[in-house]
């Protein structure tokens, strides 16, 4: 079992790979028989899935009233979750493509994991916008496309701008993240036999590894990782539009866009860390998984988290120095009415708990920062509620105000979104190399290298 | 108590006539097949059959025979042959007759003096006098058995399908109640277990309850909602007039303990000196000052950067809105067309309700039920709002009721119609905020965008599930019946427009209907007349003369820039104005 000591900070030492080829062995281990702690969780998130959709199949039946909405509140916990689910695919996006394209060293043992939650993230997040809407079985008229009655999307209206983005970010994530697994799929079909063999043999598109196909491979990546860093920012800007383009009081702000890009991320990279650490530790990967990985994650929680801090500090200190009684009320209200304490959630998880980042033992430690990530989920989570909810149930007629209680139909949806994103993620950990094996090689530290031209000999 | 119950049939599957004013008769004829299911006879029928069995006939076997006999009888030789007239008259549906006016006079001469009236008695000791009343929607309890009554609500306390028992707030307070506790009232005739809803214009002495609930035995809607003030009472009946007194008991009010939400429709009874509902004193009135041009300076200064015209949020006949420059491509407006506008004259709203239901009827809206309006779920799509105001800061109870009838305001720069994203809801030339029903994917980003949240939503199949076979014969024909995640809203009942469009181009009177020929329900319903509705285009229209007036205002839209094509008339007060008056 490799397990990984830290000598000094940020140095690796790998006292049981002794060789490159020790890294195959490592990481195609995960893809063998399945433990116990696996199976209970699979069973668990394939559960969950049975929630999700019998949830949804009930409230396809019975109508959208089984959710708890109504009027004023029109959008609550799915479109929360929705936002939430976008948000946390931006991370992976960034650490694969910009953080490549800015050659960052420490990306190369969590990228894969952070690409395979990106798209399996925005999977769970496409799924809501058909959720919610009233009359699921007409939800494709928001596609444009050619029709008899010459009826097409209305272009200015965000939620169509939603749609392409959320289906371009999906296809251009999906891409990438195959096209960086092909060499491991590769690998893994040298290792496998049988069934696997068979499957990893077609999906590895006959890769060899000549320095041919590496060469157009790294084309091909860099092309892709250029392509996609645009839509990190993009996306998240396009769903921050559902709301800033609105004229509610507490949505309507050109602060939006790039308040929701630094939320996404922080969020992102938050969620990140919670599937690494139980990753790690289950398949025995701390080798490759090391505190200095997690150092730079968490330095990258605590930069989002400032930037974030500062949008809602300012969202308030606008509302008051804009003198509109409206928007001051809105805000007021975010903070000490109805929903104050979604509100002082939101600030305590994603304002408060972060500033224990700033020391370097929590950094390094990693069961802290597995606690923390969980704050950071749950704060955004409720982000998300405070923007959807506490906007909407107080706006500018007062006699139209209302309150809105998620229905137990809605919290099985949410809690099953979870379990469904869990559920490809399982999956994912077992039929694809979730380390990536070829670029770990490329930074191993020298005498590793040595060592293995050395056993070559 | 009845030992027989007969269905009878409808006015669309009977014979009959009426005098709708005077010097017009106006006569019915059966326009559809009776409704198979009751196997029904109309009462004319019934009674001449009872009659004839029970050997007195009335000459006639059918009510038809009836009718027809009792019309010749009316006819008069000079209108020429009987036969031809009739045929007539079942043509046009009325016809005028020359009416005697003095013919009827007192039934009973009155002499002054002659009634005496003794000063009300009450029983027991308890610390409120009780004061029963008539509820607006239910009479006293004949109408209960209407979902639409019981969906309806009440014009002040805003609560439906239960009762509730008023009280002060103070008189509340020094108790320990709270709205919504369940409190006992016990008279020494009775007692009930009902929730308090608080009323700062209840005096602190008294509680009142609204007749019209606890039916035990009154059918699928009446039965077991609410309860019986009558239990309350003595058997006292007031002497000449034969009435039962309902003011006649002292009751003492104690909690149980338990809770219960009002199935209410008020979100705030404040409007945060917001410009929804403002008044003005009637000592100002003709002294106000008509909003000048310039007096948004502000948002003027912005159409240099692109920004909107706002049409005067005060005063002024906004003929000519969208004003150039202010729109959003939304909607080209074709010259030749009319623009649709109304206008609610908030000083004669009494907030009575009968446009809500007027509505309902005419537009196919569903009621809910009440688990729903606890959810906010309530589908009107007219809304009173209900605001007080005080009139003396110092006496919170001195109060100035505000009512606003609440509807879709066509907004000229309407903020649902960008974000719909499949053009379910667009603006038509002729100014009307459309939607689309069979478009409607459902998203509900027009209702979350909606400033004055006059936008409603089907959350279930309440048009099925709610309106079993045979009430769904109710259905007005001309309008869609909606399906669940559907959005719905006033539509200026467009079918209506569409019908008088239509006739005006047979008869050749070209597009435009003449002022006046058409009327929405909640118009045609509104015993006040305080809605007027029109072509505002045309600046002879009576919509064009009301709203050219001090006291009309845009609700909201000095702030948001939404040009409605709803404008209100303010409130006129006889106190000085001390709060909610924005100006």
């Amino acid at each position: 079992m490799a397990t990984a000591t830290t000598t000094e900070r940020g140095a690796l030492a790998h006292p049981d790979v002794h060789q490159l080829g020790d890294v195959n062995r490592d990481v195609l281990k995960i893809l063998g028989r399945p433990g116990k702690g696996w199976w209970m969780l699979f069973l668990v998130a394939a559960a969950g899935v049975g929630l999700f959709f019998g949830s949804w199949g009930w409230q396809l039946y019975e109508g959208i009233g089984v959710s708890g909405l109504n009027s004023p509140v029109g959008w609550g916990v799915y479109i929360t979750t929705f936002v939430f689910w976008v948000g946390i695919a931006h991370s992976g996006t960034l650490i694969s493509a910009i953080l490549f394209l800015f050659r960052a060293p420490w990306r190369q043992s969590i990228y894969r994991a952070a690409e395979a939650m990106t798209v399996f993230a925005v999977m769970t997040a496409g799924l809501f916008p058909l959720i919610h809407v009233g009359r699921l079985w007409h939800a494709y008229w928001l596609i444009p496309y050619p029709n008899s009655r010459f009826l097409w999307p209305n272009f200015k209206s965000p939620l169509v701008w939603d749609v392409f983005a959320v289906t371009t970010y999906f296809t251009v994530s999906a891409v990438f993240f195959y096209l960086g697994t092909i060499p491991d799929i590769a690998a893994a079909r040298d290792a496998a036999t049988g069934l696997r063999k068979k499957l990893y043999s077609v999906i590895s598109l006959g890769w060899r590894g000549t320095d041919r196909q590496w060469h157009h491979f790294g084309k091909a990546y860099i092309f892709l990782a250029a392509l996609a860093t645009p839509l990190v920012l993009s996306v998240h800007s396009v769903v921050s539009w559902d709301f800033a383009m609105a004229i509610v009081p507490g949505w309507h702000a050109t602060i939006f866009a790039p308040y929701f890009v630094a939320g996404a991320i922080f969020s992102g990279v938050a969620m990140v860390i919670t599937l690494t650490v139980p990753l790690r530790k289950i398949f025995g990967l701390e080798a490759y998984l090391t505190t200095k990985h997690f150092d730079a994650m968490a330095k990258l929680c605590l930069l989002t988290s400032l930037i974030v801090l500062y949008a809602y500090l300012s969202e308030f200190f606008l509302a008051w120095y804009s003198g509109e009684e409206i928007e001051r009320t809105a805000f007021w209200n975010r903070l000490f009415g109805d929903y104050w304490w979604a509100t002082w959630t939101m600030l305590t998880c994603n304002g408060l708990v972060p500033i224990m980042l700033w020391f370097r033992r929590v950094r390094l430690s990693i069961p802290a920062l597995f606690v923390i990530s969980i704050f950071i989920n749950i704060g955004m989570w409720f982000e998300r509620y405070v923007i959807v909810v506490t906007s909407l149930h107080h706006e500018f007629e007062p006699w139209a105000w209302g309150i809105y209680r998620p229905s137990l139909t809605e919290m099985g949806i949410m809690i099953g979104s979870f379990c469904w994103f869990g559920f490809w993620f399982l999956l994912f950990t077992r039929l694809l190399p979730p380390v990536a094996i070829a670029e770990l090689k490329e930074v191993l530290p020298p005498p590793l290298r040595k060592q293995t031209k050395e056993a070559r000999a | 108590m009845a030992d027989l119950i007969l269905p009878d049939r409808h006015f669309l599957e009977s014979w009959g006539d009426s005098s709708p004013r005077a010097g017009v008769v106006a006569l019915r004829q059966p326009a559809m097949q009776p409704v198979p299911h009751f196997d029904g006879k109309q009462t004319g029928d019934v009674l001449l059959s009872v009659a004839s069995r029970s050997g007195s006939p009335l000459g006639a076997v059918t009510f038809y025979e009836y009718l027809r006999g009792r019309h010749r009888a009316a006819h008069r030789p000079a209108s020429g042959d009987f036969e031809a007239a009739w045929h007539r008259m079942l043509k046009r549906g009325v016809s005028e007759v020359p009416e005697d006016r003095d013919a009827g006079g007192p039934l009973r001469a009155f002499e002054r003096g002659a009634l005496t009236f003794d000063a009300p008695m009450l029983d027991g000791d308890g610390d409120f006098t009780l004061l029963v009343h008539p509820s607006p929607r239910f009479g006293a309890g004949e109408f209960s058995n209407s979902p639409w009554m019981q969906e309806l609500p009440d014009p002040v306390s805003k609560i439906t399908w239960h009762s509730w028992v008023e009280m002060h707030p103070d008189a509340a307070e020094s108790r320990g109640i709270r709205e919504g506790d369940v409190v006992t009232v016990s008279s020494p005739h009775g007692s009930v277990d009902v929730p308090v809803w608080l009323y700062p214009g209840i005096r602190e002495d008294a509680v009142a309850l609204a007749m019209g609930g606890g039916h035990a035995d009154f059918g699928r809607w009446g039965s077991d909602r609410g309860v019986n003030a009558m239990d309350l009472l003595p058997a006292v009946v007031e002497q000449p007039s034969g009435a039962f007194v309902t003011l006649a008991t002292t009751v003492s009010v104690t909690p149980t303990g338990r809770r219960r939400r009002l199935a209410t429709t008020e979100g705030s009874d404040d409007q945060h000196d917001r410009p929804i509902a403002p008044a003005v004193a009637l000592a100002e009135l003709g002294h106000v000052a008509r909003e000048e041009e310039g007096a948004h300076g502000e948002l003027q200064e912005l159409q240099g950067v692109g920004g909107f015209v706002p049409v005067p949020a005060e005063g002024g006949a906004p003929e000519a809105f969208p004003l150039e420059g202010s729109r959003h491509g939304q909607y080209a407006e074709p010259e030749g067309l009319a623009r649709w506008a109304m206008a609610v004259d908030l000083d004669k709203c009494t907030g009575c309700s009968a446009c809500v239901t007027a509505c309902q009827a005419e537009n196919n809206v569903p009621w809910v039920g009440e688990d729903q309006v606890m959810m906010g779920r309530e589908m009107h799509w007219v809304r009173i709002e209900r605001y007080y105001e005080h009139v003396d800061a110092s006496h919170a109870s001195h109060l100035d009721v505000r009512f606003l009838p609440m509807i879709c305001q066509h907004c000229g720069n309407a903020p649902c119609e960008p974000v719909c994203p499949v053009f379910a809801t667009y603006h038509t030339p002729e100014g009307v905020n459309a939607q689309i029903y069979n478009r409607c994917v459902g998203t509900r980003y027009c209702a979350n965008n909606c400033p004055y949240k006059v936008r409603v939503y089907n959350w279930y199949r309440y048009t099925d599930e709610n309106v079993p076979e045979p009430m769904n014969w109710q259905w007005n024909p001309d309008v869609t019946v909606r399906e669940n995640g559907v959005m719905e809203k006033c539509s200026f009942c467009m079918q209506r427009i569409r019908d008088a469009e239509n006739r005006s181009v047979l008869e050749g009177r070209g597009k435009i209907p003449a002022d006046g020929e058409i009327v929405p329900a909640c118009q045609q319903s509104c015993p006040a007349e305080a809605i007027v509705f029109g072509n505002i285009r045309d600046p002879n229209s009576r919509i064009a003369r009301v709203v050219d007036g001090e006291r009309t205002y845009r609700v909201l839209d000095e702030l948001i820039n939404t040009q409605p094509a709803v404008s209100y008339l303010k409130k006129v007060t006889f106190h000085e104005v001390v709060s909610g008056g924005h100006e």
